[in-house]
């Protein structure tokens, strides 16, 4: 009967690459509908990387704001990324995790320095980490965390 | 406190630099989490359970920050960044820095 | 001085591409090029060991079969020795390489079945012996078994197998665990075939040796009706055809009928009674 686990376990992988692919297309359009969405309501909040304010702006208040996600990859991307990983190359699959994390962890930012009131925010800079290092000689998931200074004049 | 990524306070001056404040937190996952988390990893999309937890950590080290900046007595820290590391498989290390300084 | 927030366009930092048609393109280029890969280390693997000299077979396998006690038959050795005469008497039909014998071996288990390994040693389990119904079943499987020392097909397995497995342990060290899958499962196919293709050649090479012993084939199919008949009364099935190591029973007796008759083989004739010493241990329970 080891015949049967084999076949078993080929149709589990077939299974969850199906599920992975089917789902994560779904989460990832509807993601990155509400990414877009946000970004258009959120487009009046200036986002810098300076570290000076302007003349004009005179002697705001300023507060630390921050934003972060943690997003995983589903099955079948990560599979073709393993497959990638032999061969070397560009890891498309992986590029849309990092772009929906980056841009939903400074999207919580600027809800945040939004609730506060400010019009501005400063010195904005990312901190990537990924989760599950070392497991499994596989990225999955990363967090992404967006902060700044928020100048509520 | 005033907190910020700037290196200056708007409007105001710094009369004195008291030096570098930190604030640090090992967090390790939990298994109830990483069990979600796997099942999650199969059709991707955020794992709620570790924003969550990397946001209460990261909120920990921030306010260890201040209150070394506090015990120096300090009015703000500026120039605040944040790193985050894994110090073992399934342990992070995260960590807040910045210089306390005294503002009029 | 002015502050704006300008849209930027979608499509910068992550490419349109289609997912699905890398991962059949990758997971593809894994399989052509690993599964070449694996059926050459497997091939040269079985061809240098078949060629490998005689002496250094028979040594392994001493060195192998070296302090091993093997049980005596319930004939006190007379089972052994009959089974021992029978493999002389058909030695003529089979072309074994210079300096490999065949020696015979008998073992204490209910299985239904007998190998040969290196250097000529073949094994019969006891469950065989008992359900054999005549000499002439028991000659093909014993013919069967020589064809495959003949072969020096347990040499070549053996061989193949251990390149194989290095090729693969350097192949996996550097692939993502997830990716074992695609590697090994189909390397339990192409192993499996290539043992179903020796298979075959021994059943050919055996029913020829049968024939030139008895003047006829009648009797050699039946060993696979026997197979067929274990299966059903312990009741398990037979694996798909591409997973198994051997050809189907059904398959092997239409095979063996279709050579007879290509070869004018007679598959009717007078059955030889089994030798005394092994038609005692067919009466016991």
């Amino acid at each position: 009967m080891e015949y049967l686990t084999e076949i078993w376990q080929i149709l589990l992988v077939v299974l969850l690459l199906m599920l992975g692919y089917g789902f994560g297309r779904l989460a990832e359009r509807r993601h990155y509908r509400t990414i877009l969405r946000r970004e258009e309501a959120l487009g009046d909040l200036i986002v810098v990387c300076s570290k000076t304010l302007p003349e004009a702006a005179g002697a705001p208040a300023t507060r630390l704001v921050m934003g972060s996600v943690v997003v995983s990859v589903d099955y079948f991307k990560r599979f073709v990324a393993h497959l990638r990983m032999l061969f070397g190359g560009r890891v498309h699959t992986y590029e849309s995790l990092v772009d929906r994390a980056r841009r939903e962890a400074l999207l919580r930012m600027q809800a945040e320095a939004k609730a506060l009131g400010a019009t501005m925010i400063f010195n904005t800079r990312f901190e990537t980490s990924s989760i599950s290092k070392g497991q499994d000689k596989s990225v999955g998931s990363v967090e992404v965390l967006a902060y700044g200074t928020a100048v509520i004049p | 406190m005033i907190t910020s990524t700037l290196e200056i306070v708007p409007g105001r001056t710094i009369t004195q630099h008291l030096g570098i404040v930190q604030g640090s937190t090992v967090r390790a996952k939990n298994i109830g989490r990483d069990i979600a988390a796997s099942l999650k990893n199969i059709v991707g999309g955020e794992l709620k359970g570790y924003s969550e937890l990397l946001g209460e950590s990261r909120r920990e080290a921030f306010e260890r920050m201040v209150q070394q900046a506090e015990a120096k007595g300090a009015n703000a820290v500026l120039n605040v960044r944040f790193t985050t590391s894994s110090v073992a498989q399934g342990a992070s290390e995260i960590l807040a820095y910045g210089s306390a300084v005294v503002v009029e | 001085m002015k502050f704006r927030n300008i849209k930027v366009p979608e499509g910068i930092n992550v490419s349109r591409h289609s997912p699905l048609a890398e991962f059949f393109i990758l997971s593809g280029g894994v399989v052509v090029i690993f599964g070449g890969l694996a059926i050459a280390a497997l091939l040269l693997g079985a061809a240098l060991a078949r060629h490998m000299p005689v002496s250094w077979e028979n040594a392994l396998a001493a060195a192998v079969l070296d302090g091993a006690t093997l049980p005596m038959d319930p004939g006190d050795g007379k089972a052994t020795a009959a089974l021992q005469a029978l493999a002389d008497r058909l030695a003529a039909g089979i072309d074994l390489p210079e300096g490999l014998g065949v020696t015979v071996h008998y073992l204490e288990d209910d299985q239904v079945n007998a190998f040969a390994t290196l250097g000529g040693h073949v094994f019969f389990f006891r469950g065989l012996l008992q359900r054999m119904p005549d000499e002439n079943a028991l000659a093909m499987v014993m013919a069967h078994e020589m064809a495959h020392v003949a072969n020096r097909d347990p040499a070549a397995a053996l061989g193949g197998t251990l390149l194989l497995q290095l090729v693969l342990a350097v192949v996996l060290n550097n692939a993502p665990e997830s990716l074992e899958g695609l590697i090994y499962g189909p390397n339990a196919l192409l192993l499996s075939d290539f043992s179903r293709d020796a298979e075959r050649l021994a059943d050919r090479d055996a029913l020829a040796a049968v024939a030139a012993l008895y003047g006829h084939g009648a009797g050699a199919a039946t060993i696979f009706e026997v197979f067929l008949e274990e299966a059903a009364r312990t009741g398990t099935s037979e694996p798909p055809a591409f997973l198994s190591t051997h050809p189907l029973n059904k398959e092997r007796i239409g095979a063996l009928n279709a050579l007879a008759r290509q070869r004018g083989w007679a598959l009717e004739g007078a059955l030889t009674p089994l030798p005394p010493a092994l038609a005692r241990l067919r009466a016991k329970p």
